[in-house]
């Protein structure tokens, strides 16, 4: 069984969560913790489509990571628990399987060469490569935005307007712009 | 480093192998239906 896909402004709300939910994992003391679930919602809404059980099957590893990492007391389960979240979530082929473990991969790479170069860089980049690699798996759309603009809204509710407002309009001035092309291109028939 | 890339290794393998177990889980699911749609 299917969902029914959501509007467009949801699924821009829903990316902003998905960008405020980024921002706690990136920058609290705690916010690891919430890696794996930010993996699954990513992936459930990058997917093309999924079903009730991968949705589920989805959230229990977002949920199950934590758990894990509180019983062994180690923070691998945490990290484990992203692709797992993701590949559940979002891989509905073989190609898309070998395209998720590419993306993660080449993210990965990039983190590497990222933090010998800056760490602070490194750690903003991560949310970053994960949406837009799960983008790449799966539909991409221009509802993404959205992200930016919950990034830009979590910025201004912890009192640091320099990066929120910024932010905040980027994500929405993208979101209006890709649908303009949109538009325009169905105009012209292109 | 060789830890890290020990770790990017695991990542890719875990995004692997449970992708592969999906994909055949949605297959089985799919031939499943087909056989009782006949």
């Amino acid at each position: 069984m299917a969902f029914s896909q959501p509007g467009s402004l949801v699924r821009f709300w829903l990316w902003a969560s998905v960008g405020v939910v980024a921002i706690f994992g990136t920058f609290t003391y705690a916010g690891a913790f919430v890696w794996p679930l930010l993996g699954a919602g990513i992936g459930l809404l990058a997917a093309r489509s999924f079903s009730r059980m991968s949705a589920l099957a989805a959230s229990v590893a977002g949920l199950a990571g934590p758990a894990l990492a509180v019983a062994l007391s180690s923070p691998w389960p945490l990290v484990a628990a992203i692709p797992v979240a993701l590949a559940l979530a979002l891989v509905r082929s073989r190609r898309e399987a070998a395209m998720l473990a590419g993306a993660l991969g080449l993210a990965c790479l990039v983190l590497l060469a990222l933090r010998s170069a800056e760490v602070m860089a490194a750690v903003i980049f991560a949310p970053v490569l994960l949406v837009l690699g799960a983008l790449a798996v799966g539909r991409p759309q221009r509802e993404a935005a959205g992200a930016i603009t919950g990034a830009g809204l979590a910025f201004f509710a912890v009192g640091a307007p320099e990066p929120g407002i910024p932010l905040t309009l980027a994500g929405a001035v993208l979101m209006v712009a890709l649908g303009l092309r949109r538009r325009r291109l169905a105009m012209t028939g292109a | 480093m060789p830890v890290d890339l020990l770790a990017i290794l695991a990542v890719v393998l875990i995004a692997l192998a449970v992708g592969l177990w999906r994909t055949r889980h949605e297959r089985a699911a799919a031939r499943a239906a087909r056989a009782e749609q006949d």
